[in-house]
């Protein structure tokens, strides 16, 4: 059966359907698409960054690159720091966001308090830990000498594996509050009846946790944990100012590795090209994503 | 034998008084409601025995047995909640077989155990799905089935019908009494409806402001209120509740009100006269003939009866019902004849207690409350 014509009114709707979304498709294409598709095409030139002159070399970039073994010592780091901050992150959330729901009198204070990390700018924070984590003069060495824990100062950036640790925790500590605000907010909106029953249902407290609580977090930590770790696997500056990739490239992720081709070593196009492997990786983690949400819906 | 027993129990949060001092004994077996306007503390009352709330003071003991210290889960009852509080991520099945699991009962025995509740609720067809791909009629079917399955000594019901269309509500009242009847348990059920309360309990705790107001069987609450607020609470439409002086003269008691003068019958010796409330069901005023004048204000027709309101020449308004089919208009006079003997008299206040003994006989009051006598019956402890 053929569709009936449109009639005048649908398709003035539609005309204007089409200019009121315009102005964000246009916006969409400037700073998503041009790029995207710029930095496809420049990874198949090899160019000189500060001239940008380039020569074609088709896939020749990629090929290089998959032979290289810093490529996959930086894809494995990079694996590392994700599953490890992303574990704690998760870890420390959800047991603060439990904590947090509960009925202290100190609750609102300390639901602001635990967002702080989150505010304060990566540079900012950066600092601060390295002064903590500091060999010499940090107040970490300083505290575990005292208690007479160590002997010796440790050096917990420039030795592996204490600079993955500490890159780790710190991130671990930067982005945890993210978690304990979307659980929370989660938590709140679970009905008290739920547990009235399980009580009378006769589970006590570690019963009620993983036969309601958890159930119910299920859908929230799925989008939690997909979000952080498409962001975690993008961290650049955290790192960066940390341990700046080092020991020399035990800490360098994929970010840090594009930066470098890029500006160090100054080849766009096989920075481009790693930025577009890196980019097919995330882009695994974009199709689980959207998948669970579709199913939901 | 009472199996659920309180004790001077009271609950308190800070100056709100949820329930005050309350003495209740519950037999054995026996289907009780609480029933009262909204903030009267039934919920309270319930979720003090269900251990999810507890008692400022006061004791509780169900079986026998003092329960003020022991966790819901230890009292061996089961609880229906107003929202059914059915698990959203288990199955109808995994829902019902939830409190046998936390009990310990082996896997095994649990399947016969929920396929003989299912069978009992019709909800074979439904054990593989979500709640919330149910119905709320068989939302709730599952919430009785979860509080079904484990067989305990008393089951607490929170307005468990409340969230269902008029026909459905209808229809799960007579299964609840038909499954008491069965199961021979001590049911206690919190609603605001008293058509509910009157078809389906042995008997009905009236609450107000958080104090027990009466305690009585249907029919008693409904022949005989304790006192005023039962009195206008209970029926509908309510009872007239008429405020004028009572006198006695050569051995006669008169009450009067602007246009309004009755004898009554014999009242017990020692009632005080002076200012009083007289009380008269709408179906105790009888229209067409009489002593006193008055002038119709207003015609419900619902059917099978006709809701009439008339106002006597003081101002004051009654409430009377007739069966359908007599011609009034509002405007028009009639007379009107009210049954002395079946007044009731009631202390003066809001809450003033009864004055007079009930009519003798079941008179007409038993006729006239629309409760079917099947279900009414059925409700008695078998
Ligand atoms: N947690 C609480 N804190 C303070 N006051 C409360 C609390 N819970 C109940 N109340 C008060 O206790 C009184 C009785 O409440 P309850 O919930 O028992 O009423 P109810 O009879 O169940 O009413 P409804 O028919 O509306 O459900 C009310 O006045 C209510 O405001
Ligand atoms: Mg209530």
């Amino acid at each position: 059966m053929p569709a009936p014509r449109p009639t005048a009114l649908e398709r003035q709707y539609a005309r204007l359907g089409v200019l009121l979304i315009a102005p964000t498709v246009l916006v969409f294409c400037a700073v998503i698409v041009y790029p995207l598709v710029s930095a496809i095409y420049l990874s198949l030139f090899q160019i000189f960054t500060p001239t940008l002159q380039g020569s074609w070399v088709g896939l020749d970039n990629y090929r290089a690159l998959l032979a290289r073994g810093e490529f996959w010592t930086s894809l494995q780091n990079n694996l590392i720091w994700t599953v490890g901050t992303l574990t704690l992150q998760i870890l420390f959330g959800v047991a603060m966001a439990l904590v947090l729901h509960q009925n202290l009198w100190f609750r609102s204070l300390a639901r602001s308090l635990i967002l702080f990390p989150y505010f304060v700018s990566t540079v900012v924070a950066v600092l601060v830990w390295k002064w903590v984590f500091n060999d010499l003069y940090g107040i970490l060495n300083h505290f575990m000498l005292t208690l007479g824990i160590i002997d010796w100062p440790i050096d917990y950036l420039g030795t592996m594996p204490n600079a993955m640790i500490s890159i780790i925790l710190v991130g671990a500590w930067k982005y945890f509050p993210f978690v304990v605000i979307a659980v929370l907010a989660r938590l709140q909106t679970i009905p008290e009846a739920l547990y009235e029953a399980a009580r009378i249902d006769g589970a006590g407290p570690v019963a009620r946790f993983f036969d309601i609580t958890l159930p119910q977090l299920r859908e929230v930590l799925v989008v939690i944990i997909l979000l952080r770790a498409i962001w975690d696997f993008k961290e650049f500056d955290l790192i960066y100012l940390m341990t700046g990739g080092g020991p020399v490239i035990a800490t360098q992720t994929l970010p840090l590795l594009v930066y470098k081709e890029a500006f160090a070593v100054n080849q766009m196009g096989m920075a481009s090209a790693y930025a577009v492997v890196m980019m097919a990786i995330m882009l695994a983690f974009m199709i689980v994503y959207i998948r669970r949400t579709r199913e939901r819906g | 034998m009472a199996d659920v027993e309180f004790r001077k129990v009271r609950k308190a949060w800070g100056k709100v008084v949820g329930v005050a001092d309350l003495d209740l004994s519950i037999r054995a077996g026996e289907f009780v409601s609480l029933l009262g306007p909204s903030g009267c503390g039934k919920t309270t009352t319930l979720r003090m025995l269900a251990g999810l709330e507890f008692p400022t003071s006061g004791e509780i003991r169900i079986g026998g047995r003092t329960v003020n210290d022991l966790a819901p889960g230890q009292r061996d009852i089961a609880m229906v909640f107003q929202s059914y509080a059915l698990y959203p991520h288990m199955t109808v099945e995994e829902n019902i077989a939830y409190p046998l699991k936390k009990r310990g009962v082996p896997r095994g025995e649990r399947g016969p155990m929920v396929a003989r509740v299912a069978e009992m609720l019709q909800l074979g067809p439904l054990l593989g799905r979500k709640p919330r791909e149910l119905s709320g009629g068989q939302q709730q079917r599952v919430a009785l089935g979860r509080a079904l399955v484990r067989d305990p000594k008393v089951f607490l019901l929170d307005e468990p019908l409340s969230n269902l269309d008029a026909k459905l509500r209808g229809h799960m009242r007579a299964e609840l009494v038909e499954l008491h009847r069965r199961l021979g348990r001590t049911m206690v059920y919190v609603t605001h409806d008293q058509l509910e309360a009157m078809t389906m309990s042995d008997r009905i705790a009236i609450l107000e402001g958080g104090v027990l107001q009466q305690f009585a069987p249907p029919q008693e609450v409904y022949r005989e209120p304790a006192n005023r607020f039962v009195a206008g609470f209970i029926g509908t439409p309510s009872m007239n509740l008429i405020d004028g002086q009572l006198a006695q003269t050569g051995g006669r008691w008169r009450f009067e009100a602007p246009g309004l003068a009755l004898e009554l019958p014999a009242l017990p010796p020692g009632t005080p006269g002076g200012e009083a409330c007289l009380g008269l069901r709408p179906e105790h005023i009888a229209f067409g003939s009489g002593p006193l004048e008055a002038r119709v204000a207003l015609v419900e027709e619902t059917g099978h009866e006709t809701i009439v309101v008339v106002e006597l020449p003081g101002g004051l308004r009654l409430t009377g019902r007739t069966a359908p089919g007599m011609a009034l208009r509002p405007g028009e006079a009639l007379r009107i004849a009210p049954d002395a003997a079946q007044a009731h008299l009631f202390a003066a206040g809001p809450s003033g207690r009864r004055l007079n003994a009930p009519a003798a006989g079941p008179g007409r009051a038993a006729a006239s409350v629309s409760v079917p006598a099947s279900a009414a019956h059925a409700g008695e402890p078998s």
